[in-house]
């Protein structure tokens, strides 16, 4: 017995004082990190938010940045080459930054399907890409942040053979002036973001989804330099694995993350943004696989696609535009 | 605690434990037998949901497969697929296939809600019964992939362009040759998934079946519903234990954080979560209505109980009241109180027997008063007596003198008058019979002053003891006998007294010493007096012949003498008349000694003065 005793009572003692060491550790400096947004502050963002807020990033010891997206601002250039060290692009830009040789790796898709759509009146009988023959379409993209709306918007076009010198297309516009105008008869928008507010107008509308006639894209990734990944793994895995939990958080009860948001959006009308998160629930959430989660046949789909329809300045190794390597490390080789 | 109180609580205690354990026991099992109900049913309605879910989506398969091996949609899928979509070949072909074999399938009452004929190298709808797909791509969808080699069901997803859930079942449609001519896909109706899930199996209210996804995310409505499709998660404990891969049943939480029992089933083929839960509530409704009922037994009982063990109480506690009124009255004095009981029980008979010898107490007993009563009485006879017995000695007394004082004058005539004619005879009888008379005059001198004393009153003043012994011993004494006495007197507290009475009382007890001590050659007096509580005591010792202490009571007597009138003269009246003047001032005498060690008289008076 009194050997059990002792024994208890070194424990005890040596918990205490492992306890008491890991307390005055000296604590590490948290690493400062910039997130490049792809938009301004709304929901879309939500996990990131979350993340920041719930102190995810701050369990990974790391200090996060957020930088909104504006208009004409070069994101890959922002991640390449600073101020940022990770950022969130479409994967258009992503393929066509890597083709003309800029050291951009995704490392998650937080979207994965497209929420690109290009509407029209309803009495305007416009159903099909067919029916965009003779009309004025906004979707044109001069920054390359939103290159999605444009390249989507050709590869649909040139898989349907329908001649786009037949269209008139004009620059597309985040505020739909010119679709609500009149000007534009189609405008390209984001399902998630436009589309909830036009609805939010009453307006009844056609949608015509460019993933229904061969474009099929993922939409919002998580990117950062290649010298990055090279150089400091760690901090990669460490601000996805925050970056993941916040979205798993996001999206699992979408109704709580409305108050998160509303201390970062612009717009803050809280039905807005509620809808917002709604409809973005089934772009992070497919029901297959994990949150974040890639597949190499999706990245060749969409490699293909630009490729064939002469969109990347050269061809290159598609494996070199995204890696599953933090993925796999945060849930497991095997997952899925 | 009353007694009355002890019964009742003990009776009550009696009846309703057991009840209370029994009652315990009953729900304890009741409630096991109805979880085991509840288990089964729920582990069997899952089993039966399964299977139905099974044979939902192999039925649906098999029409699919069906559809796909009609000669006439095989025939009319190879043309479109080799044929120019402008030519009218193409166009009688998708009129063909939509007209009578795609949109004959869609019927209102659940099943397909559209059906596609698909490029096999382009993924493109060529036909479809709902005209708006036809056009658009399926290339990189699961369903058309999987569905060029075999027939395959997409899980529920979210379709983007569709806006809902939605699931797929492709097969391929292959010639003859075994070529492949097209995909054949079909959309779910999930209104069908939703009712196989939502029927109920029993009569259960709560009841409810939903699937959950390898995500978490609801896959079907639960039944309270709200939109949570694949909006929603759930992270309950029989949802993650199913999603773990196991099947079992649970007692948590729901995700309305509603207690419920549960059971979960994982289905592999679908990697989905099969839950069906029903709330405790509702389960232990039975139990706990049955619970209740008991309750109120229980409560009922221990009411009947307690009013019955109360009335039993007073039955046994009624009598012992009446008995303890029936002491305390004895007690105060009262011999006619009675308990006066009719029951035949063992409290009946103490009764009785109380009043028994109450009635006996009373015969034998003579009440206190009456008691007093005849004391008083007979002191007065008493008194009455003694002064009568003073009168008569007093009378005769004084009677007696006169014949006393005749028989001494003639005797002394006949010593004087006849002295020639006596011989030496009849001189001495002379002489014997004058010294007997004198005698006699003596003791009646003295019984005279006894009796007087008696009858005298006393007239109390403050005396100084010490002064009035030194006094008398001095009168006692003259200045040669002095010598040969040590007379000491201590301290003598003054007394509230008669002076003549009690200053005879020094006299004869300081003269006794003296006499008693007169052998002595040096005779040692002490006369001492002390406060003790109440009174004072006052001695007078010698160192005299003493007596034996076997006569003490006797020494205060009339005439009583224990030494011989040759020893020591004197006729035994003095410390009679001691005694008799202690008394009348309320106080005691008593003397102490030894033959020939001297003796010690003692008397005491109150201290507060003669009463």
């Amino acid at each position: 017995m009194k050997f059990i005793h002792c024994l208890f009572a070194f424990l005890l003692a040596a918990t205490l004082l492992l306890n008491w060491q890991c307390q005055f550790k000296p604590e590490q400096l948290p690493d400062e990190v910039t997130l490049q947004l792809k938009g301004v502050h709304q929901a879309e963002f939500a996990g990131f938010y979350i993340a920041q807020e719930k102190g995810y990033y701050s369990q990974e010891n790391i200090r996060v940045t957020f930088l909104e997206g504006e208009k004409d601002l070069a994101i890959v250039q922002r991640v390449v080459y600073g101020p940022a060290e990770f950022g969130v692009i479409a994967p258009e830009s992503i393929l066509t930054a890597r083709s003309q040789g800029q050291p951009v790796t995704a490392i998650a898709a937080i979207y994965r399907q497209s929420p690109v759509v290009y509407v029209a009146l309803s009495d305007s009988g416009i159903k099909r890409p067919q029916d965009f023959l003779g009309t004025t379409i906004a979707t044109l993209d001069a920054s390359g942040s939103q290159q999605d709306l444009q390249l989507q918007f050709f590869i649909m076009m040139k898989r349907l053979g329908l001649d786009i010198s037949k269209m008139k297309l004009i620059a597309w516009d985040p505020i739909y002036t010119t679709f609500y105008d009149g000007e534009a008869a189609v405008t390209s928008c984001y399902s998630s973001v436009g589309l909830i507010e036009m609805r939010q107008k009453g307006l009844k509308l056609n949608l015509i989804w460019p993933s229904d006639y061969g474009a099929y894209f993922y939409s919002d990734m998580v990117v950062t330099g290649d010298s990055l990944i090279k150089g400091n793994p760690g901090l990669v895995t460490r601000f996805l694995r925050a970056t993941l939990r916040g979205w798993q958080d996001a999206i699992e009860d979408y109704q709580q993350a409305v108050p998160v948001i509303l201390k970062y959006a612009r717009d803050k009308d809280p039905q807005l943004q509620a809808a917002m998160m709604e409809a973005q629930l089934p772009l992070v959430h497919t029901g297959e696989d994990h949150i974040g989660w890639m597949k190499v046949e999706d990245w060749q789909a969409m490699y293909k696609l630009l490729k064939d329809y002469d969109l990347l300045a050269r061809p290159f190794d598609v494996d070199q535009s995204y890696t599953m390597q933090f993925l796999q490390e945060i849930y497991g080789s095997a997952a899925r | 605690m009353k007694l009355r109180s002890r019964i009742t609580l003990l009776f009550a205690l009696l009846a309703i434990v057991p009840v209370i354990i029994v009652g315990f026991l009953a729900y304890y099992t009741g409630r096991q037998s109805i979880e085991n109900v509840e288990i089964n049913h729920l582990v069997s309605t899952n089993l039966m949901k399964s299977s139905e879910l099974t044979r939902w989506i192999e039925g649906n398969q098999l029409r699919i497969e069906e559809l796909a091996q009609r000669p006439l949609v095989v025939q009319n899928s190879a043309l479109m697929a080799t044929s120019d979509p402008a030519g009218p070949a193409y166009d009688n072909a998708r009129l063909d296939l939509e007209n009578d074999h795609l949109r004959p399938r869609i019927t209102p009452t659940g099943g397909f809600i559209e059906i596609s004929v698909i490029s096999p190298d382009s993924g493109i709808v060529l036909a479809s019964s709902d005209d708006t797909q036809e056009g658009k791509y399926h290339s990189n969808q699961r369903f058309y992939l999987e569905g060029k080699t075999h027939t395959y069901t997409q899980g529920v997803f979210y379709s983007l362009p569709l806006q809902q859930t939605t699931m797929v079942v492709s097969t391929p449609v292959k010639d003859r040759q075994g070529k492949l001519v097209a995909v054949l896909a079909g959309r779910l109706d999930l209104s069908d998934l939703s009712l196989i899930m939502s029927a109920q199996s029993g009569l259960r209210l709560t009841e409810k079946t939903y699937l959950v996804n390898k995500s978490n995310f609801f896959v079907t409505e639960p039944s309270s519903g709200g939109g949570y499709a694949l909006k929603k998660t759930v992270r309950t404990e029989g949802v993650q234990a199913g999603l773990s891969g196991s099947d079992g049943v649970g007692f948590y939480e729901d995700y309305l954080k509603v207690p419920v029992i549960g059971a979960y089933k994982w289905l592999p083929q679908y990697n989905m979560c099969l839950i069906t839960e029903v709330d405790q509530a509702e389960a232990y409704s039975r139990i706990d209505s049955m619970a209740a009922t008991m309750i109120t037994i229980v409560s009922l009982l221990a009411l009947i109980v307690v009013a019955a063990s109360f009335l039993l109480a007073r039955t046994i506690t009624q009598p012992l009241a009446r008995l303890v009124a029936g002491a305390a009255a004895i007690g105060r004095g009262n011999l006619d109180q009675r308990v006066g009981t009719a029951a035949k029980d063992e409290i009946g008979e103490l009764s009785r027997a109380f009043d028994r010898m109450a009635m006996e107490l009373k015969e034998t007993t003579v009440s206190l008063d009456e008691l007093e009563q005849r004391i008083r009485e007979r002191t007065a006879q008493l008194e009455a007596a003694n002064r009568e017995l003073e009168a008569f000695s007093y009378s005769v007394s004084h009677d007696l003198r006169a014949p006393l004082r005749a028989i001494d004058g003639y005797t002394r005539i006949l010593q004087e008058e006849y002295e020639q004619l006596l011989d030496t005879e009849g001189k001495r009888v002379c002489s014997v019979i004058s010294e007997s008379a004198r005698k006699m005059s003596g003791l009646i001198d003295d019984l005279l002053a006894f009796s007087r004393l008696g009858r005298s009153a006393i007239n109390p003043g403050k005396l100084d003891m010490e002064a009035l012994a030194n006094s008398v011993f001095q009168d006692l004494t003259t200045a040669q006998s002095r010598k040969r006495i040590d007379f000491q007197v201590d301290a003598a507290p003054p007394v509230m007294g008669d002076l003549s009475l009690l200053r005879q009382v020094w006299v004869n007890l300081i003269s006794n010493a003296i006499k008693f001590s007169s052998r002595r050659r040096r005779a040692v007096i002490r006369v001492h007096g002390e406060n003790t509580e109440g009174e004072v005591v006052y001695s007078v010792q010698d160192n005299g012949v003493g007596f034996d202490m076997q006569y003490a009571d006797k020494l205060f007597g009339v005439f009583q003498r224990l030494h011989s009138v040759r020893e020591f003269e004197g006729n035994g009246v003095g410390l009679a008349l001691v005694q008799r003047v202690i008394h009348r001032h309320g106080g005691r005498v008593w003397a102490e000694g030894q033959i020939g060690k001297g003796a010690t008289f003692y008397f005491s008076l109150p201290r507060q003065g003669v009463i």
